[in-house]
């Protein structure tokens, strides 16, 4: 798993590529947490590289949602394939998350 | 029948392993990708759960994975020596609480319990067994 981080002056990207699991889930969120914590308030997820994720992952996702709507800050994801949706659709969080088909629609959603 | 059985050692990595054992089957089984992703996301969740909380922190970790198919059937047997521990107690989570009210955790073993047609659990000789099953020949790839 990486993680790319994009900082661009409207908003944060952050597009992980692989697996988000339980043996990277730690470096997921000290990744994605730590730049939430450090100042980003409109974050976008872009899945579109991401295979597989698992509860440990969908915790992160959680947490930062929690921290960004803590300081009125704005999320969306974006670019799921239909295996990453269907755990998101299990979870529950698609009535949680603002999910969108498209990153410009993502971006849209959170500048 | 073919039985396959392996251990998990190394904690944590060696959860990966057995995850790719069991990918393999279900493409030799000819099963779609997705359904693939379903049966390995029930097993990583379960022995995420066995190897993260299962065991007292000096305790040497004794876990073994067992695979048979039979009859259009998967059955996945995951085996413990950790503490007396029944996964399928757990209450489920409040998938409907908002953002706010949402618990972190938990979700594992929901999807788990989704995920598979049959589970069962006992505690026998000193292990935790618990016993998963699928149907194969029912799987729909885009459900």
């Amino acid at each position: 798993m990486a993680i790319n981080v994009t900082v661009l002056d409207t908003h944060v990207v952050f597009a992980p590529q692989g697996r988000i699991d339980s043996n990277n889930a730690a470096e997921a969120e000290s990744t994605i947490i730590g730049n939430i914590d450090g100042g980003a308030e409109r974050v976008v997820f872009d899945f579109g590289q991401l295979d597989y994720i698992s509860s440990a992952g969908l915790r992160v996702i959680l947490v930062a949602a929690k921290k960004i709507k803590a300081k009125r800050g704005k999320l969306a994801i974006c670019s799921m394939k239909a295996s990453i949706r269907e755990v998101f659709e299990m979870s529950g969080f698609l009535s949680i998350l603002t999910v969108c088909d498209t990153p410009e629609a993502a971006q849209a959603a959170v500048v | 029948m073919t039985t396959i059985t392996l251990p998990v050692s190394d904690g944590l990595r060696g959860i990966p392993p057995v995850l790719d054992t069991l990918a393999e089957l279900c493409e030799a089984q000819g099963l779609a990708p997705q359904v693939a992703m379903r049966l390995t996301l029930a097993l990583d969740e379960v022995l995420t759960n066995v190897v993260s909380y299962g065991f007292e922190p000096d305790q040497a970790q004794d876990i073994s994975v067992s695979f048979t198919i039979e009859d259009g059937w998967l059955e996945t047997i995951v085996s413990d020596g950790g503490r007396p521990f029944d996964p399928l107690s757990l209450p489920p989570p409040d998938l409907d609480a908002s953002l706010d009210e949402r618990q972190v955790g938990g979700l594992g073993i929901h999807f788990m319990r989704q995920l598979m047609d049959n589970v069962s659990y006992q505690y026998s000789n000193g292990r935790n067994i618990l016993t998963m099953k699928k149907n194969l020949v029912q799987q729909c790839p885009t459900k």
